[in-house]
């Protein structure tokens, strides 16, 4: 039933029913479009004329019918002059009866059937087929309809399936609740974020999520992450019938602000160290009356503390120009082995409890780099093993050359570094100490750099650890060097 | 008899001028770098007074302060926190620990003998 009602295939099985009732040899249902009749569905005529006719309304045999809405019934030859254009045929046709098919007033289409040789119709055919045209009528309209609906439908299908899909491959969650907060809908994101809270039952899912709402608490931990909550009504033809809740994985973000705030605590702490030795110092040299010698000693402490502030600054400011990428490399053709090497004896002085071991074979590759940079990352690897093996230990260096580039590694046997956490040991902030603590005094400033600087030279910086046993940290730099073009 | 105060920063400089500020007032005066140094001296030598600082290796200054009044040998001794902490909850976390003072560095000599004199009961000559 439902393939008959497609309009062609309608108009076909009616046409061939009209045919046999009529005992006629050739027709066609010919329809309106834009000012055109064509034909829609034939029997009994040539295919070259069927694909070529297309009258215009008021023009023709059909064209008159259509234009006037009037049914008509020829025999013979035709000659009226009220039918201005007609198809040459090579034909004869001996009777012909024409009706058009209205649908709520307007003509939409034209019903036409004959007769060849010598029978004719009868008077009373004509209006039989008026009737046949008007129940051809019903059909057509109902088969437009049935058409219409169905494109519609695969058109709203078609939209559904790009909803869905966008509504599950968001990053957010949503979840969509009615006002009896049962969830209309909920997309796999939501389920996933939702589930450490509710495992998988949708009612205490909507239950959880509308009681938050209410309280005013958009913001949560699931335990697994940190969520906020985005509501909006849900207005269904202009009534709020419920509402759309946005779950937002805030989890990166407030890591993020964690360690920006730690990072502030830090510098300010670093900072302050150096600052109040002067100021104390200097408050009971102006209270107080000292001999030379500890006045000199005083004084000296002062300026010790003055260097350290300024190199603390310098460091910081170093790193604020690197990320912004506003940096000019010195470079200078060198023996990056050697610049390595060099770095090795101030550490070595300061940190006994410390052996540093450079592993043989330890290549002389001539790189193209920024030396006071390079040393200061080279530097900042090492002080970043010291600072993290607190109870002493081998610090190994080893070089290796490889066709593109060169690989220097800093491996300690210190307290390593959680598998989590080593992808954000290079960013800035970072510290994988984040008690009161200081055992490891670090200002999560000298691993950013490293990067940074190995960033500007076209390098890159990874690390990899066993906690409990060590860390060792990569450093590679291209053989090309053409840092930044 | 003279009054034994215990001196606790990982700074060494800090130590100095801590030092240097209380040393013409006839304290006997001991020193660590670090918690677990501070926690062995005050059992061993009953210090009068401790002037501790926060963020130190291995322990925090709070620990310390924490078991420090925990111990009946140390419950009664007086502890002045001075920390670059300054923060209002950072206070408020020392309080909380049990100090009797929390100043902040970068601080003043003299402010911090007074209350070194206040808290020992002295009169300040």
């Amino acid at each position: 039933m439902n393939s008959a009602l497609e309009v062609h295939d309608v108009l076909q099985t009616m046409l061939d029913m009209v045919l046999e009732i009529f005992q006629a040899d050739a027709g066609s249902v010919m329809l309106e479009r834009d000012g055109f009749l064509t034909i829609n569905v034939s029997r009994g005529l040539d295919p070259e004329i069927v694909e070529k006719t297309r009258q215009k309304l008021g023009t023709g045999i059909a064209g008159w019918v259509a234009a006037t809405g009037e049914a008509l019934h020829l025999d013979g030859k035709v000659e009226d002059p009220r039918f201005d254009m007609v198809v040459e045929r090579g034909d004869s046709i001996a009777s012909s009866l024409s009706v058009p098919i209205s649908i709520e007033g307007s003509v939409a289409g034209v019903l036409m059937i004959r007769r060849v040789g010598e029978r004719r119709f009868d008077p009373g055919d004509l209006a039989f087929l008026v009737s046949v045209g008007d129940l051809a009528a019903v059909a057509l309209q109902k088969a437009r309809l049935f058409q219409a609906e169905r494109r519609q439908r695969r058109l709203l299908e078609l939209g559904n399936q790009k909803l869905t899909a966008t509504f599950s491959s968001m990053a957010d969650g949503v979840v969509v609740l009615d006002q009896s907060h049962q969830v209309l809908s909920c997309n796999v994101v939501a389920r996933r974020f939702m589930k450490p809270i509710c495992s998988d039952s949708y009612e205490q899912l909507g239950a959880t999520l509308a009681q938050m709402v209410e309280r005013g608490q958009l913001e949560f931990n699931s335990g697994e992450r940190v969520l906020k909550i985005v509501p909006t009504p849900l207005v269904v033809e202009g009534e709020e019938s419920g509402s759309v809740l946005l779950l937002r994985d805030e989890t990166a973000s407030r890591e993020l602000d964690r360690m920006k705030s730690e990072f502030l605590s830090m510098i300010s702490h670093e900072l302050k160290t150096p600052i109040t030795t002067i100021s104390a110092f200097l408050e009971l040299l102006l209270h107080r009356e000292f001999p030379r010698e500890r006045l000199t000693h005083f004084l000296g402490i002062c300026a010790d503390e003055s260097r350290r502030l300024q190199s603390l600054i310098d460091q910081l400011l170093n790193l604020t120009r690197l990320e912004a990428g506003r940096f000019v490399l010195e470079e200078q053709d060198l023996d990056f082995g050697k610049l390595v090497k060099d770095c090795i004896p101030a550490f070595a002085e300061t940190n006994p409890d410390h052996e540093f071991l450079v592993q043989e074979p330890f290549p002389s590759p001539i790189l193209r780099v920024d030396p006071t940079l390079i040393s200061q990352a080279v530097t900042n690897l090492l002080s970043n093993a010291v600072k993290y093996s607190p109870g002493g230990g081998k610090v190994a260096l080893s070089l290796k050359e490889l066709p593109e580039a060169v690989v220097l590694s800093v491996k300690d046997e210190g307290v390593g570094i959680e598998a989590e956490k080593l992808a954000l040991v290079f960013e800035k902030f970072f510290r994988a100490d984040n008690s009161l603590t200081r055992a490891t005094g670090g200002t999560g400033l000298g691993l950013a750099n490293v990067k940074h600087i190995a960033l500007a030279h076209g390098g890159s910086v990874w690390a990899e650890s066993t906690p409990g046993s060590g860390s060792t940290f990569f450093l590679e730099l291209p053989k090309q060097v053409g840092g930044k073009p | 008899m003279s009054k034994t105060i215990l001196l606790v920063d990982d700074e060494p400089h800090v130590l100095e001028v801590l030092r240097v500020t209380l040393e013409d007032l006839g304290f006997r005066l001991l020193e660590a770098q670090d918690g677990p140094g501070a926690l062995a001296m005050a059992k061993s030598e009953s210090p009068d007074l401790v002037v501790l600082d926060v963020m130190l290796p291995s322990m925090s200054g709070l620990e310390v302060c924490r078991a420090l009044k925990q111990s009946t040998d140390t419950v009664g001794t007086p502890v002045i926190m001075l920390t670059a902490r300054s923060g209002e909850e950072d206070a408020q976390a020392g309080y909380e620990a049990g100090a009797d003072r929390y100043l902040t560095k970068p601080f003043s000599p003299l402010t911090l003998l007074t209350e070194v004199v206040k808290l020992l009961n002295m009169e300040l000559a």
